[in-house]
């Protein structure tokens, strides 16, 4: 059974979910994180990358390697990417 | 294997006067000089075959020989086998990145017996890759290369060097790109080396740095793709994480053969030494360490071949957790040996203070066990029991753990940055279930069978607690780190019960008989995880007792010196992704 809690057919419902998961990861950000602007610009490391992906995968239930965070590097684009991955699966039974 | 001619070759060149004459590197490390001829012996036996893939010409095909051949260079001298062995760490990208660069010119190199460097860490830059600012810049068909990489090992010595290089202003993780850099070719002046820095172990060893100023470097330097050099590096730590582990198995050797000549000798209170029971169990929890850092070490080692797509938990748990488990055991030891730990003057054992000032340097290599331990809490909730199907039976641990099998070649191109289950801790409940009743005698039987059940139910409360985590980023939080301790733990016992399962010969012998070896393990492993069985303290003391009394056994669960066989288990296929 997957978490999420949105329209998984919607890709901008996707980009204000994934908007909401990043801004955990920076908690002195101070601002809404803008889904056009490059991840790398927000100053995560490495390890926070590699744990950012874990938990879109976590939380999606599909395999996203964090180089697939590297290669489509803004929200905007990953939920491109993620609406792809969903769409191009049935949800998966955890 | 090789393993056993290169243990004969160092036993005759550790004799007065030859290249690895304790003396003759003791007089090295005083005056912080490197040992070359050490490594120039090294050279003449061929070990830097080893260092290169056989698909590029050389005769590395399996980590565990690797291993195995490096260990024995540590359990003599650990700053020698850093020094030598640093080759491969500098070559890795090169093999992992395979026709995507200039694996083919390395590998010439490498075999001709130049050194390699690998360049990853900055001045200021601490173990965040993506803070590195040397930088690479396009010139002509070629690349223009300006910035520092320090402290580097090998970095005066080697001619060669693969260095992580800045190719987007921008950085990120696309920004990055790897670069072998030949000195030798690059003009006048561009290049510089940075003095050799002072060191508390390795004190031999050429941990320096190298500044480029406007480098000219051809196209062909490029390694990999550019902006592929993060996600490169990143898997080929990996790979280098599990190598590491052998210079802590060989330290561990050293440090055992210390104690054990000296239970052989010294007499206190007009017995033996082994006579006090408080000595017995402190130098079996010591061996039980040595067991347990093996099966580990070996697992990891084979699981890069069976499992590369776990790698990424694999390499981290391996390097985050041997190394530490080695330090508490050299403290062990320096206890019982007392003052001839510390003193450096007195005949035969002036090495440990040397053996264990070098061995600090290990937990540091290759991502520190806090940067290795931090990755894992980030990702800790992914792998948490049940939440994705074990694997499937050809990747059961005790499947690719047997003797006889022969690894896969090892695939790169399966490595994965986030690793998708773990197949070893994931095999626990079957290992436990799958206990016989049958191993020695009724009562040893039950013990063991009890200390697996134990771990089993450690296993299962690591696992409702991670029920409620979600992965995070930054620095972990103790809480977190502690979970990832737990792990390392739990999966270092679940490869000691796959290793048990796997090797029916190890169900005999002093430390194999009544299942002694591996009770030792477990009870290593519950002390860890805050469920030290009642059981332990006299495993240990039977552990320490055989040490003392039987000094022609090596201690060892790893017959890594037998010759090579061919597979006879038909196990060479590379199961599926």
């Amino acid at each position: 059974m997957t978490t999420y809690g949105f329209d998984r057919a919607a890709p901008s419902e996707i980009q204000s979910w994934l908007v909401e998961r990043l801004a955990e990861y920076l908690p002195d950000l101070g601002e809404a994180v803008d889904p056009h602007r490059q991840l790398g610009e927000y100053g995560l490391d490495s390890i926070t990358v590699v744990a950012f992906a874990a938990d879109v995968e976590e939380q999606l239930g599909i395999p996203v390697d964090p180089t697939a965070i590297w290669d489509y590097p803004t929200v905007s684009e990953l939920a491109g990417y993620v609406a792809d991955e969903l769409a191009g699966r049935r949800p998966q039974a955890a | 294997m090789r393993t056993a001619d290169l243990e004969a070759r160092i036993a005759g060149w550790s004799r007065p006067g030859g290249p690895f004459d304790p003396a003759v590197l003791t007089a090295h490390d005083e005056a912080e000089s490197f040992p070359a001829e050490a490594c120039a012996a090294l050279d003449a036996w061929g070990l830097p075959e080893y260092y290169v893939p056989v698909r590029y010409g050389g005769r590395q095909d399996r980590l565990d020989e690797f291993l195995a051949l490096l260990r024995r260079i540590a359990a003599r001298d650990l700053t020698v086998a850093v020094a030598h062995g640093k080759t491969f760490l500098g070559g890795v990208c090169a093999w992992v990145a395979q026709e995507d660069g200039p694996a083919d010119l390395l590998a010439r190199h490498v075999l001709a017996g130049q050194p390699v460097a690998w360049g990853l860490t900055e001045p200021d830059g601490g173990s965040d890759l993506l803070a590195g600012s040397l930088t690479a810049t396009r010139h002509g068909s070629g690349w223009l290369l300006s910035g520092r990489k320090w402290p580097v090992n090998n970095a005066t010595r080697g001619n060669l060097m693969c260095v992580l290089a800045r190719t987007d202003p921008q950085g990120g993780p696309r920004g990055f790109t790897v670069f072998l850099i030949d000195k030798r070719a690059t003009p006048a002046g561009t290049v510089r080396p940075l003095p050799k820095m002072p060191t508390h172990g390795i004190r031999g060893a050429d941990i320096s740095g190298v500044e480029l100023r406007a480098a000219r470097v051809p196209a062909h330097a490029l390694v990999g793709t550019v902006g592929g050099g993060l996600e490169l590096v990143l898997k080929s730590l990996q790979l280098t994480r599990i190598v590491c582990v052998s210079l802590s198995l060989g330290a561990g050797d050293h440090a055992l053969g210390l104690l054990r000549r000296f239970l052989g000798e010294r007499r206190l209170y007009g017995r033996d030494l082994v006579a006090l029971p408080h000595v017995r169990v402190t130098a079996g929890r010591a061996v039980a360490r040595q067991f347990l850092a093996e099966a580990v070490a070996h697992t990891a080692a084979r699981a890069a071949h069976q499992v590369p797509e776990e790698l990424s938990v694999v390499s981290a748990v391996a390097k985050a957790f041997v190394p530490t488990l080695i330090h508490g055991q050299l403290r062990l030891v320096g206890d019982l040996l007392g003052a001839r730990g510390f003193l450096t003057g007195v005949e035969g054992y002036g090495g440990f203070a040397k053996l264990e000032r070098d061995h600090q340097v290990v937990p540091l290599f290759d991502g520190s066990t806090w940067v290795n331990r931090a990755g894992l809490a980030g990702v800790l909730p992914l792998l948490r029991p049940g939440r994705r199907a074990t694997a499937p039976g050809a990747a059961s641990p005790v499947r690719w753990l047997r003797e006889e099998h022969r690894p896969a070649p090892l695939d790169t191109r399966r490595l994965r940055l986030s690793a998708p289950r773990d197949s070893v801790l994931g095999a626990l409940p079957t290992l436990v279930a799958e206990l016989t009743g049958n191993d020695g005698t009724p009562g040893a039987a039950d013990q063991t069978a009890s200390l697996a059940r134990a771990l089993l139910r450690a296993y299962e409360r690591l696992g409702a607690d991670l029920a409620g985590t979600r992965p995070t980023g930054g620095a972990p939080s103790t809480a977190a780190l502690r979970l990832a301790e737990r792990y390392e733990w739990c999966f270092a016992g679940a490869a000691a019960l796959a290793l048990h399962a796997a090797r029916p010969r190890l169900h005999d012998g002093p430390w194999g008989r009544d299942g002694l070896w591996l009770r030792g393990c477990l009870a290593l492993v519950l002390e860890g995880l805050d469920s030290g069985p009642s059981a332990a303290t006299q495993v240990y003391d039977r552990l320490g007792t055989l040490l003392g009394s039987t000094p022609d056994v090596p201690v060892s669960v790893l017959d890594d010196t037998a010759p090579d066989e061919p597979a006879r288990d038909g196990s060479v296929e590379v199961p599926a992704a």
